[in-house]
């Protein structure tokens, strides 16, 4: 069996730390759903009707009603929306196949926020000052968390949305 | 220490979390091929044990009468196989045959059909692989074993595409291979805290929580860990991790850990696994 210690960190260290990560830019998860494809911009704007309609038909709100889409060649839609959920903001890829179908899912960028903390500057003066020696560097490259699941259940939700404006606004 | 240097880093909504998976190497188009291919393992073990899909294979069991002969996939049948191991190391602590107690309190959606409250893993039997025959009326969850097994999954798949390094996160669920990755317990008692780190090298870490999936009811703050003896949903103040071999280990220990509140619980053991409890 390994003998392993954790390391722990000390309290003064991390007081608080806003878990935030970009895995694709728009250019990379083009690429990622669609490799090799070319894509045209193809911004929308909903009209309040529409943006009635898909609220009723998807029973989430639409919270911005700018669209970001591009039309890809050979068929196909590629749409950036973002999702807020209890504990974080996501933004994230969606490829829609020719017939509306999802074809493939891909996070952008995600975000953790909790509320007060994110508007507690002194987070940022925790990091200024540190050597390399510091405890605190192992902490500015959190990539890794082991820690309970959080639900995709917004991403879902958005999923249903973005299928549904798709339906009304772009056939 | 040790930086790791991982230049692909995706993920995707799968098993009900965001699964992230970090890959060093580097042949770049070799490495986002198999990064797709390991996402496709984990999507086809969503579609196979989800609770919610009315088409996975998982529904078909649930709904099935006791005493029909279930057919179902090598994947599906590897996991109850483990489910089966991990039930009877653990005494019977861990169980999936807890859906009905989800199902009452919420965390999942009511089914239909009724169950035998009496009802544990016992009561699926696994004749001969591929086939599932349930003894009494029940229904399984795989909430706490099908994300640990669907890294190991993934992982394997990223293996055969010759990589050496690389990293999958099933929402907590990680396995790390090749580099050893620094991985962070956030503080149960303030979930945007670290508290502990550990560098994670060829092996699997779970952490079983309260902080995101905990709610109030009329016995107090309850989690989605059921404590198949006293049927009950338990509260899970501290945080709870497990060190293994194979994420499908680490994820299922988790809840014997939990419920027994021992970290040298024999399951552990036999599995060669370890454990810590974070206050």
């Amino acid at each position: 069996m390994h003998y392993r210690t954790w390391l722990w960190m000390p309290l003064a260290a991390v007081s608080t730390s806003v878990y935030a990560t970009t895995y694709l830019s728009v250019e990379q998860a083009q690429q990622a759903i669609f490799p090799g494809a070319s894509m045209t911009a193809f911004p929308v704007t909903l009209t309040d009707e529409q943006v009635r309609h898909i609220e009723k038909l998807s029973n989430v709100n639409v919270r911005h009603k700018e669209i970001r889409a591009w039309k890809v060649s050979g068929g196909g839609w590629f749409i950036v929306d973002e999702v807020v959920g209890k504990h974080d903001f996501v933004t994230y890829a969606i490829g829609l196949a020719q017939d509306g179908s999802v074809k493939q899912i891909e996070v952008m960028e995600y975000r953790e926020s909790y509320g007060y903390e994110i508007r507690n500057a002194l987070w940022r003066n925790q990091f200024i000052g540190k050597t390399a020696a510091n405890p605190l560097q192992l902490t500015q490259d959190i990539r890794n968390i082991s820690g309970a699941t959080l639900s995709c259940r917004h991403i879902t939700d958005g999923v249903r949305r973005i299928l549904i404006t798709h339906d009304t606004a772009f056939r | 220490m040790t930086l790791h240097s991982d230049n692909i880093r995706r993920a995707q909504p799968w098993l009900g979390t965001v699964v992230e998976i970090s890959i060093r190497h580097e042949a770049v188009d070799v490495a986002q091929q198999a990064c797709s291919a390991a996402f496709a393992a984990v999507a086809g073990i969503d579609r196979l044990m989800s609770y919610h899909r009315s088409d996975s294979e998982l529904t078909r069991l649930n709904t099935a009468a006791p005493g029909t002969s279930v057919k179902v996939s090598p994947d599906t049948w590897n996991v109850l196989m483990w489910a089966q191991h991990l039930h009877r190391a653990s005494d019977g602590l861990f169980d999936c045959a807890i859906a009905r107690r989800l199902e009452k309190e919420n965390f999942l959606p009511p089914v239909g059909n009724d169950t035998d409250s009496n009802a544990t893993q016992e009561d699926v039997l696994l004749p001969e692989p591929g086939i599932v025959i349930k003894r009494r009326r029940l229904r399984l969850d795989l909430g706490g074993i099908a994300k640990g097994y669907a890294v190991d999954c993934g992982m394997e798949v990223l293996q055969k595409y010759g990589l050496t390094s690389a990293c999958i996160n099933a929402g907590g669920d990680i396995s790390s291979m090749g580099d050893a990755r620094p991985v962070y317990i956030r503080d149960p008692q303030r979930a945007s805290r670290m508290k502990a780190g550990l560098k994670l090298k060829d092996e699997a870490l779970a952490t079983s929580a309260g902080y995101f999936g905990a709610r109030q009811s009329a016995q107090g703050t309850i989690t989605a860990l059921v404590n198949p003896k006293s049927d009950r949903c338990i509260d899970l103040p501290h945080s709870i991790s497990v060190l293994a071999a194979k994420c499908v280990i680490a994820d299922a220990l988790t809840k014997v850990v939990s419920l027994s509140g021992d970290i040298q619980h024999a399951a552990l053991h036999s599995f060669h696994a370890k454990a810590w409890i974070i206050e």
